[in-house]
């Protein structure tokens, strides 16, 4: 019996000595895994906090890019307070309460924005302006300076357009008279007209599918046909009559002493030259067609305004017809 | 050993000995104990195996996933350093508005703006080219270059066939690879230059709707430019475009002060500021100056006769006679008013003066103008006046010279008055 319990002693001290040898074996191997997995949470931790960083720096670029991109659209108008108007919109876009302000140069009581920003806007090294902001939070003013730098480039581009359709008299691309100055010249036209009892005619010329031209072939293209359209409408007419390039692709001509029957003649002329014009530009030989609308003093409009109103109106009849076309008022 | 000679004495001798020696036991029960011994270590050492075995495959997962990871970590890192790199850049933009923005000239523009994405995109690596549109022919002309080669000479002076493309489409272009580029046509690539391209950027001068010219950066190398790198450079052009359009603007407001549109004759502010320090010069070198006030005589009439053109088409007429009649440089041209002209002649004193006054008088009136198919002709009035004992300044000159122009009309016009 002894014997037996023994046994049985021996065999249950080989199994826990032997347990106790496996379990600690199992210990140094868990403890591996778990420097191992720690390892790995670092890992993973360290990776997120990367990705988190750097969505955060893409974020960053994203919009600063964004305020790049916004150049184009802040400098794509000539008038000033547009501009201005533009840049208020982005910066309220940017920015949590800026409120700003722009002066003209005349102005010297800035003393209400004193603690705030204020950019001089220079040209030639007079001063043409002041913009002043207040209300810029310190991690904004990155951004607002960005896009005050845009707004800048903006404003002058306005500026100087304006000094130049005040001052010259020709538009420098087609060479023809600019708008303002035609518009001097026909106010007088009709006072002489009205005086002297003359008729005159009005054309209003416009390019037909300019702007389809322009995205097909590119804006220098399209350059070149303004210019050789231009070339055409004062080759066909006197030298007296006047021709000026109202709009984008439009031009306009005051036919001194002419009625109804001679602004069919003197435009069909225009129209039919143009027409058969092949213009070569680079590797491209292009033809163009013309749509005119006429209008006649007095026998339309007294006025120069309904007179321009009727030839706009004859000249959205010629491009109802089918474009390439001559319509007189009414007609 | 210790152990394992107290495990071979505990459970071989031990048992064999209680059973032998002190027959405590039957022998069988020696193989019963021996089997559960067996069947114990058998089962704990499979258990353990099977335990071992699955950490050794999470180990072996884990250490996978780790390695992954350290690769994402890796790449986040180089990630992080291009963005860094790109808002860097974007940091310098700044810079670079602020200096092209400082300058109306042109030609620094221009160069900075070469110099600039040659060394932020192009890392100071290939060829670099900004071309602008000539407004006389409506074409592209090579304006700036820079080059890693400084002995490189770029053929293309009015661009090529990826410059025309740029043009066509007014928009940016990225090629990485020309031979693999299915928009373009290598045979005629290669006929073009000689220049070995593989990769460029292009991005275009645009303001509003007018086309002022285009930014390029190429290299012989295949794959050099990104995406990114296109975005950045179109952002300079974008910038580029307003900056070098308020450039020219800017000299033509300047050139449009100082020159009348119509004749292109001086303007009475340039005119007078000049006049002024002619005046100084004269007294201090003791030359002589003259003036000479010219209206035209019944001006009003021809507005009301012909036309308002017609007064424009007379007044250009007038300008080119007088732009030959004085094409020596010692003389200025100036549009005093609507048809009054003022000329100053310089090193000319009263009596030459007159002289080429008269001069001047009969030549206008012997000039033929055509409107309306009729021929006519203008006469004009004109008063001399010059810098001597009671004329002292430049004002004095010039009301003198108004004086004696008026005094030439009351007399009759189309004649010529000394003050």
């Amino acid at each position: 019996m002894t014997g037996l319990i023994v046994l049985i002693l021996l065999v249950i001290i080989l199994v826990a000595g032997l347990r106790k040898l496996l379990l600690d074996n199992y210990k140094r191997v868990s403890q591996k895994y778990e420097a191992i997995q720690n390892k790995f949470d670092g890992l993973i931790q360290e990776n997120s906090s990367l990705i988190k960083s750097n969505e955060s720096i893409k974020k960053q670029l994203e919009e600063t890019t964004a305020l790049y991109d916004i150049t184009k659209e802040m400098c794509k108008y000539l008038d000033e307070d547009k501009v201005f108007e533009i840049f208020k919109e982005q910066v309220a876009k940017y920015t949590k309460n800026c409120k700003c302000e722009f002066f003209d140069a005349g102005v010297d009581d800035l003393s209400a924005y004193n603690k705030e920003i204020i950019i001089p806007l220079e040209i030639d090294r007079k001063k043409v302006g002041y913009l002043a902001a207040a209300g810029v939070l310190e991690d904004e003013r990155e951004k607002f300076n960005i896009l005050a730098q845009q707004f800048v480039l903006g404003i002058r581009r306005a500026v100087l357009y304006r000094r130049i359709s005040e001052l010259a008299i020709t538009d420098s691309l087609t060479g023809v008279f600019s708008r303002r100055h035609w518009f001097e010249r026909f106010t007088q036209e009709v006072e002489r007209s009205k005086k002297f009892k003359h008729a005159f005619s009005l054309l209003m010329i416009d390019i037909d599918h300019f702007k389809m031209c322009n995205d097909r072939y590119g804006h220098l293209v399209g350059d070149a046909i303004l210019k050789e359209v231009a070339n055409k409408i004062k080759e066909n007419i006197r030298q007296i009559d006047l021709v000026c390039r109202y709009g984008g692709e439009e031009f306009s001509v005051i036919l001194t002493e002419i009625d109804k029957d001679g602004a069919i003649f003197a435009a069909t002329r225009i129209r039919q030259a143009i027409e058969a014009k092949s213009i070569k530009v680079y590797d491209e030989n292009l033809t163009v067609t013309i749509s005119i609308g006429i209008s006649v003093f007095p026998a339309h409009a007294k006025e120069g305004r309904s007179l321009l109103e009727k030839a706009d109106h004859a000249l959205y009849q010629a491009k109802q017809l089918g474009r390439n076309k001559v319509c007189v008022y009414g007609e | 050993m210790l152990l394992s000679f107290i495990f071979c004495l505990l459970y071989v001798f031990l048992p064999f000995y209680l059973a032998s020696h002190l027959k405590l036991f039957p022998f069988k029960l020696l193989f019963v104990f021996h089997f559960f011994n067996f069947l114990a270590i058998g089962y704990l050492f499979n258990k353990n195996f099977k335990i071992a075995y699955r950490v050794k495959l999470k180990i072996q997962d884990i250490q996978e996933k780790i390695n992954i990871l350290q690769d994402q970590n890796l790449q986040e890192i180089n990630n992080k350093a291009s963005l860094e790199e790109k808002i860097r850049r974007y940091a310098s933009l700044k810079n670079i508005i602020e200096k092209i923005n400082s300058d109306f000239d042109i030609d620094y523009i221009a160069g900075t703006l070469t110099d600039i994405s040659f060394s932020l995109i192009g890392a100071n690596k290939g060829v670099g080219v900004l071309y602008l549109v000539d407004s006389q022919s409506q074409k592209i002309a090579l304006f700036k270059t820079k080059k890693e080669d400084e002995k490189l000479i770029i053929k293309a002076k009015e661009g090529d066939v990826f410059d025309f493309w740029v043009l066509r489409h007014a928009s940016p272009l990225l090629v990485e690879d020309v031979g693999n580029d299915f928009r373009f046509d290598l045979e005629k690539i290669r006929t073009q230059d000689t220049r070995p391209i593989l990769s460029l950027i292009i991005s275009p001068f645009i303001s509003e709707n007018r086309f002022l010219g285009l930014l390029r950066l190429d290299r012989e190398i295949s794959g050099f430019y990104s995406q990114d790198d296109l975005r950045f450079l179109v952002a300079i052009s974008d910038i580029a475009a307003v900056a070098l359009e308020n450039a020219e603007l800017f000299h033509k407001t300047q050139d449009l002060a100082i020159h009348d549109s119509l004749t292109s004759f001086y303007t009475k502010g340039y005119f007078s500021q000049r006049l002024k320090e002619e005046c100084k010069r004269s007294k201090r070198q003791e030359g002589a100056i003259s003036l000479l006030m010219l209206d035209i005589d019944y001006f009003k009439n021809y507005n009301d006769k012909f036309g308002h053109t017609a007064g424009d088409i007379v007044l250009k007429n007038l300008s080119s006679v007088m732009q030959r009649f004085f094409k020596e440089p010692n003389s200025l041209i100036s549009r005093f008013g609507g048809e009054e002209f003022c000329i100053l002649l310089l090193g000319k004193d009263k009596l030459a003066a007159q002289g080429i006054a008269e001069e001047l008088r009969s030549q206008i009136e012997n000039m033929r103008i055509n409107l309306r198919r009729q021929e006519t002709g203008i006469t004009v009035s004109i008063g001399v006046a010059s810098l001597g004992q009671n004329i002292i300044d430049e004002d004095d000159l010039v009301r003198k010279a108004d004086l004696a122009m008026y005094e030439a009309k009351q007399k009759g016009r189309n004649m010529v008055i000394i003050a």
